[in-house]
């Protein structure tokens, strides 16, 4: 009996100290695969089998020499297995040598949102067939900036990871997360149709091509168009593009507004998307080396200040908030600053304007992006060929990029694909008045440029500088920068001024 | 002479089953909590940022408490802590005060037998057994209840809320524009005009008064059960005393309840003492926008956002694990002030007497030539 009594509570006592460790786990299902295949004794065992199937095709070309043997093999080998429709693209890159393993057979791409891969699952396996599959790391953009650190040291099953702008840089700037996409046999010159400040953005500060995004996250001006009628007797959206295609002009056409409607309508809604806009294409760098550059950041306190100081624009509004939102509704403010992603169906464009479809977009005074998400090669990448397969169909295929902006609504990162659907004028965005919104977005998109002297530190530099902006903003132009240079030096201690 | 069995009896110890038993709550305990505190410690004297590997001394240290240190930032991250300090101290002291004082007049008056708090009837669906057949029938009738229980509910229910379900409540009755309900109610009463609201989480002032409010308002309920179970501790016969001798209810509260009521005030304090100066979840989540206010910055505040900031490489480890260790040991020194200042002063007067009786002794017995008497 007391045996008994001993053995069960030890099982509870058991039972109490292995919950505690429930917590501890984490990406359960990857790990039974990335076991096997990551280490070095199953890697010659799968290739060996592999090989023989590719040197059937090889053997016909060249049986003599083995190194080019070994190149091709990869290259070849999945395009035969697939359909042939990819075999068009593999044809430029043949060049480029695929030299990180082939020896798993599921592709993992770690991911923090399934929305648009789904979507390019949806278009990507009924024609390539494959196995791709996503990972999920942290619950939000932010969140996955730090837990895939986590997740990419840990040696989970990883080959291609999904980063967004605000933090890239992190990443492809540190070996141990990223590889170059040269390994999976694609390089810059693949990326002709592509916008280049995608490109520009995914290139490492050893300017190594790391990152390409399927993407590009333009941003115009939406205003509306009837407040435009009323108040500045504007009857079309080219009449509108010249009234706002500078930044002097967007300046004067607010204070021609404040006129017409007694400083009751702001030209736009917030300051925070006016900054978006302005900062997009600064080619001032914020940090030189490990200096704080903070011209930018003066230049647009000026404007700022000027703007809240005149009633344009109401300086307590914060981005994304409740006032935000209204000031549309309620016709307090003439536009906002919205990204190819705000435009669609229930996202804020419809949130904030409403469905009625009086409002109309234009580039606005400056070209700008607004996030965006890049596909990026782990160093442990071990399906390839597949991988390879998925970043060239996504980031350089027109025609399945083009399948893919059809199916998810998506601006997809590719001049010709965007072309043949703005040319086939079958977009049209009932929010605004049927107009076309990718017309006006490749026009932004193909404008923007970017410098190659981005950091690390930017975006943590960027949302500094805007929260002591917007909290000081009654402070004069030298005191706020002060405020800014303190806060932003105190918080990265890698920097000097 | 003992046998075999006896000595094999003697040497029996279930203690072991004991160890064993401990053992793993001991494990755990080591895993995940004094692990963590050595190694609060340890990343208190390394880097921050891309030198988060390297030791540096005391550099973190001297960089948060006096402004001078590698990084060319220092005297901002030193301007920041005692900014932060310096919030955590108000809010404290701002919430604590009123907070106290209102959960001792409450308690008194819930425990005071000479108050009569009334009995409400409300209807209510009761029970009724036929006195013939013995059937049970539900049917509407009235039921007492008690109101100082309702009183106390009432009381301690905003306790059991979330800060976090608080704190939006708040930013959502309370925000800065027409589109919240209070400003809204102001501006349709004429008090407020629309262009300038009153802006209760934005303004340095006023969004401190309203988390030094709703903290309050958060614990006054607990921890007048607290001082309620304490008064309820005195022994009513002094109060029945009191009352033969005439003193008034004043007197009552200044020389019975107060005086007895110190271990419960102290106990209050040092945990109220403990809280606060860990306060985060109001002044982190008070706000409007993305970015937590900088007005409402406690050190713990301070202590997350150095440590969570940025991604990968961007985090300020040992800034982060410094304010940690100077939290701890400020809370340190302000605990034992406040037991040393509030000891029993009679137990310690008697407790040096016993020790001098034990001393005499002692004399005298070496003066007896080491023999026991």
């Amino acid at each position: 009996m007391s045996k008994l009594k001993r053995t069960l509570a030890l099982l509870a006592t058991m039972a109490v100290a292995s919950t505690a460790f429930v917590a501890c786990g984490g990406g359960s299902e990857p790990t039974s695969n990335a076991a096997p295949a990551d280490s070095s004794s199953a890697a010659p065992a799968d290739s060996s089998s592999a090989a023989p199937a590719a040197e059937d095709s090889s053997a016909a070309d060249d049986g003599s020499d083995a190194a080019g043997d070994d190149s091709s093999t990869p290259d070849e080998g999945a395009p035969d297995a697939e359909t042939p429709a990819d075999g068009g693209d593999e044809t430029p890159s043949a060049g480029g040598e695929i030299s990180l393993p082939d020896t798993d057979d599921t592709l993992t791409i770690v991911c923090w949102t399934d929305t648009d891969l789904l979507n390019m699952f949806e278009v990507y396996t009924p024609v390539n067939g494959g196995t791709p599959t996503f990972q999920k790391c942290g619950g939000n953009g932010s969140e996955a900036s730090t837990e895939y650190a986590n997740y990419l040291n840990s040696g989970d099953d990883v080959d291609l990871f999904v980063a967004e702008a605000g933090w890239i840089l992190n990443y492809i700037n540190d070996d141990s997360f990223s590889a170059p996409l040269e390994q999976l046999g694609i390089s810059t010159a693949d990326y002709a149709d592509a916008y280049q400040y995608t490109v520009s953005i995914g290139t490492d500060n050893n300017g190594v091509l790391k990152g390409a995004s399927w993407q590009a996250a333009a941003g115009g001006w939406a205003y509306n168009a009837d407040l435009a009628k009323e108040l500045l007797g504007v009857e079309d959206e080219t009449a509108m593009q010249a009234k706002v295609d500078s930044w002097d002009n967007f300046k004067a056409t607010a204070e021609e507004l404040k006129t017409a409607s007694n400083g009751e309508v702001y030209m736009t809604a917030s300051l925070g998307g006016m900054w978006q806009a302005f900062s997009t294409a600064k080619n001032a760098a914020w940090v030189n080396g490990t200096t704080l550059n903070t011209d930018v950041a003066k230049e647009f306190t000026e404007m700022a200040k000027e703007y809240a100081d005149n009633g344009y624009v109401d300086p307590t509004v914060k981005q994304w908030g409740t006032e935000w939102e209204n000031y549309g509704k309620d016709g307090k403010a003439l536009g906002y600053f919205f990204s190819t992603w705000c435009l669609g169906e229930g996202a804020q464009l419809e949130g904030n304007c409403g469905a009625a479809g009086n409002w109309r977009l234009v580039n606005g005074p400056q070209e700008y992006f607004w996030g965006g998400s890049w596909l990026c090669v782990s160093p442990n990448c071990n399906t390839a060929t597949e991988a390879a397969n998925f970043v060239r169909a996504f980031t350089c295929d027109a025609e399945t990029m083009k399948a893919y902006a059809i199916e998810s609504g998506d601006f997809a990162n590719n001049k010709k694909a965007m072309e043949e659907i703005i040319a086939s004028g079958e977009n049209q965005n009932e929010l605004l008045g049927g107009q076309d919104q990718f017309a006006v977005l490749a026009d932004v998109a193909a404008g923007i440029t970017m410098s190659d002297s981005i950091s690390k530190y930017d975006q943590n530099l960027k949302d500094t500088f805007l929260n002591t902006l917007l909290d000081n903003i009654g402070d004069d132009t030298d005191t706020i920068i002060e405020k800014f240079s303190t806060q932003a030096l105190a918080d990265n201690t890698d920097l000097n001024a | 002479m003992a046998s075999a069995a006896q000595n094999r009896i003697k040497s029996i110890s279930y203690a072991k089953y004991g160890y064993m038993f401990i053992a793993p709550f001991f494990l755990v305990y080591c895993f995940f909590q004094i692990w963590p505190l050595i190694y609060t410690f340890i990343l208190s004297f390394k880097g921050n940022q891309s030198n988060n590997a390297a030791w540096v001394g005391m550099d973190n240290y001297s960089t948060i408490l006096f402004g001078q240190g590698m990084a060319q930032g220092a005297s901002g991250t030193h301007d920041e802590f005692a900014k932060a300090l310096g919030n955590t101290f108000i809010l404290w002291f701002g919430n604590f005060i009123p907070q106290i004082l209102l959960s001792l007049l409450l308690a008194v008056w819930f425990t005071d037998a000479k108050i009569k708090f009334p009995s409400w009837e409300v209807p209510a669906k009761v029970k009724k057994t036929d006195a013939h057949t013995g059937k049970e029938t539900v049917e509407m009738g009235t039921k007492t209840i008690d109101s100082k229980g309702f009183f106390k509910v009432v009381m301690y229910m905003p306790n059991i809320i979330t800060a976090a379900s608080v704190a939006a409540l708040y930013v959502n009755l309370f925000g800065d524009s027409k589109y919240y309900f209070v400003n809204s109610l102001l501006m349709n009463m004429g008090l407020v005009s629309e262009s300038n609201p009153i802006r209760f989480v934005t303004d340095p002032s006023i969004s401190k008064g309203m988390v030094m409010f709703i903290q309050t308002w958060l614990w006054f309920g607990n921890t007048m059960i607290m001082l309620m179970s304490g008064i309820l501790g005195i022994a009513p016969d002094l109060y029945e005393a009191a009352d033969i001798d005439g003193a008034n209810s004043w007197q009552q509260f200044w020389n019975i309840t107060l005086p007895l009521l110190q271990p419960i005030m102290v106990y209050t304090l040092v945990t109220s003492m403990i809280g606060g100066l860990q306060m985060f979840d109001l002044p982190y989540l008070y706000h409007q926008g993305a970015q937590f206010s900088r007005e409402l910055e406690t050190v713990a505040v301070f202590i997350y956002y150095n440590f969570n900031k940025g991604t990968v490489d961007q985090a300020n480890y040992g800034y982060a694990g410094a304010a940690s260790i100077i939290i701890f040991a400020i809370t340190a020194i302000l605990g034992s002030i406040t037991f040393y200042t509030n000891r029993d002063k009679d137990e310690e007067a008697k407790k040096k007497q016993r020790k001098k009786a034990e001393k005499q002794l002692k004399e005298r017995q070496k003066q007896g030539g080491g023999f026991t008497i």
